[in-house]
């Protein structure tokens, strides 16, 4: 009878220090540096908290109130929205083009797809400086060469200049990563059905739009997620491209939460800003997720 | 081959081309002209140089402190990817074949993560970092990357043990394989292709990341490339001819990862498409 006891409770033992082991470092650091910041945020949120003071009240919905009363907040969403829209279309067609493309024999295949996907090491601040160079110095002198004025203008003075700027930076670095995910979802399309449409009398335009596009959802889902998160997040890039010029005109939402919180020193009503903002993105990621993943097709 | 499939053939062709030669030119300028003097940039910025020099990139190594840069982002992203490795593995691997309520909350509050971006709770973490003392170390930048890289790539090795069949398992086990070597010797080898495709994903986030890191690293003997690009742009007085080639030698370790392990690395991003 002991003896069963003891059988068991050592194998109860072990069992405990095996999760503890598979699942203890990862539960503990993500806690901490994960779970715990989410739940602060939200409960700052609630107070007048500045980030240095010991002490803090709480005050109900005052700093959303605030936010919402924001213009400079809701500038820099609509900024945000309208800047990802633009990079989400043009850096999915694209991504979308060049992936049909390479999608069949073609001398060289890989070596263009290498070329087109390079840029997406570039990344963080190193990037809008990259960008800063080719903007301010390379395509000046080829618009006073060419006689195009639209090139030589002077970059990042005016509100537009800086918003196609940053729409063509963020477009650059994410399409080849597209390409790649598109030419992913093509490999797993047999060309039989394509080829027997064609037989059928389908023109190519037809083929396109009616089975190579529905029988690709699943990838084009995936392709709008990715780049929906990465436009709307958009931060080092803004702030070494830009840095908001002119007059905080090209400021998107991470940039001014960051301002609101760490220059200014109102901790509090940043948090109720990023509470805000992380509602917002949810809300557009998971709309595009739903209204896209309705269409897809099984086979 | 057909005549009209070989005019086809010759479009995708020049239309891949010159998309190709469009989105990397803006790579050969910065390096053709990191090689100028600043009267040659000023007055033509696509000639070919007539007086090359390496005093830009001199100037730039100073300027960067580019060696200690280059080693902190180095030990950065090799410990990060490590430890990724490791804990994403061996977590992922434990809820993937325990499934009871402790391993289904905990996957849903780590998958929490994957929609939940930094952004949204850097102003509390900037303030848990100091105070536990994480600030200036780079320690502190590889833990805050195994947080969040956790949820990624945890998905991941979830999706693939899945499709491991568990006979394989059970074999090990009759066999005396305890858990920690029946993961490392038994399950690991066979997961390897994901273990990849996490580390090439990976590296690029831990290597380009700016917005996380300057929470910690303030300190000028640890900023990492990012940081020290950053600062050296945020100097009032700076040149093109220096900045040019402070771009080049801030790109060119990650490019040189590139071209040796290319195909890897693209394989790894197809494949995670697929599995994601």
């Amino acid at each position: 009878m002991s003896k069963k006891r003891t059988v068991k409770s050592r194998l109860i033992y072990r069992q405990i220090s095996d999760y503890i082991l598979f699942m203890g470092p990862s539960i503990t650091i993500f806690t901490i540096l994960f779970l715990i910041p989410l739940m602060g945020e939200i409960l700052y949120s609630f107070t007048d908290w500045n980030g240095v003071a010991a002490k803090f009240n709480f005050v109900g919905l005052y700093n959303y109130i605030r936010t919402f009363r924001d213009k400079t907040y809701w500038k820099a969403m609509w900024f945000t929205v309208k800047f990802s829209f633009f990079v989400v279309v043009i850096s999915n067609l694209l991504a979308f083009g060049w992936a049909l493309i390479l999608s069949r024999e073609l001398p060289l295949r890989n070596f263009w797809r290498a070329l087109i996907y390079v840029p997406r090491i570039v990344g963080g601040v190193i990037l809008g400086f990259l960008w800063r160079f080719i903007f301010q110095n390379v395509l000046v002198q080829f618009g006073e060469w060419s006689g195009i004025s639209w090139f030589s203008q002077k970059w990042f003075t005016t509100p537009e200049s800086s918003f196609w700027a940053l729409v063509i930076v963020m477009t650059w670095t994410l399409s080849g990563y597209l390409m790649l995910i598109y030419g992913a979802g093509f490999a797993t399309i047999s060309m039989e059905y394509m080829e027997a449409a064609r037989i059928d009398g389908a023109s190519r335009i037809q083929v396109l739009f009616r089975i190579t596009i529905p029988m690709l959802t699943a990838t084009i889902t995936r392709c709008l997620f990715i780049a929906i998160n990465w436009a709307m997040l958009l931060y080092d890039t803004n702030i070494s491209l830009t840095n908001g010029n002119p007059f905080r005109s090209s400021e998107g939402v991470t940039m001014n939460i960051y301002a609101t919180a760490f220059k200014s020193d109102q901790m509090a009503f940043g948090a109720a800003k990023s509470v805000i903002f992380i509602l917002i993105v949810g809300a557009v990621s998971f709309g595009q997720f739903y209204l896209t993943s309705r269409k897809e097709v099984e086979l | 081959m057909k005549k009209s499939e070989r005019i086809n053939t010759g479009i995708r062709l020049l239309l891949i081309a010159v998309s190709a030669m469009i989105v990397v030119i803006p790579l050969y300028f910065v390096v053709l002209n990191s090689f100028k003097p600043y009267a040659e940039i000023a007055s033509n910025i696509s000639a070919w140089p007539k007086n090359p020099t390496l005093a830009n990139f001199k100037e730039a190594f100073r300027r960067l402190n580019f060696f200690v840069a280059l080693k902190n982002t180095m030990i950065i992203t090799v410990f990060s990817s490590l430890g990724c490795v490791v804990l994403s593995g061996m977590t992922g691997y434990w809820i993937a074949r325990h499934n009871n309520r402790f391993t289904r909350l905990w996957q849903i509050l780590i998958m929490s993560g994957m929609c939940i971006p930094f952004q949204c709770i850097m102003i509390t973490f900037a303030r848990i970092t100091g105070m536990m003392n994480l600030g200036n170390h780079l320690f502190g930048v590889v833990l805050s990357f195994w947080v969040f890289s956790l949820p990624m790539s945890m998905f991941l090795v979830t999706g693939t043990v899945k499709s491991v069949p568990y006979e394989i398992e059970e074999a090990a086990i009759i066999d005396g394989c305890r858990s920690l070597s029946l993961y490392w010797m038994v399950i690991f080898p066979l997961i390897k292709g994901t273990i990849f495709t996490i580390v090439s994903l990976n590296v690029l986030t831990y290597w380009n990341d700016y917005l996380m890191t300057q929470f910690i690293l303030t300190k000028n003997a640890f900023r990492t490339l990012q940081i020290a690009m950053q600062s050296m742009f945020n100097e009032a007085f700076f040149s093109w001819d220096t900045a040019v080639a402070a771009v080049t030698l801030s790109i060119l370790p990650l490019f040189i990862f590139f071209v040796i392990a290319q195909k890897q690395i693209m394989d790894g991003v197809t494949a995670g498409a697929i599995k994601g």
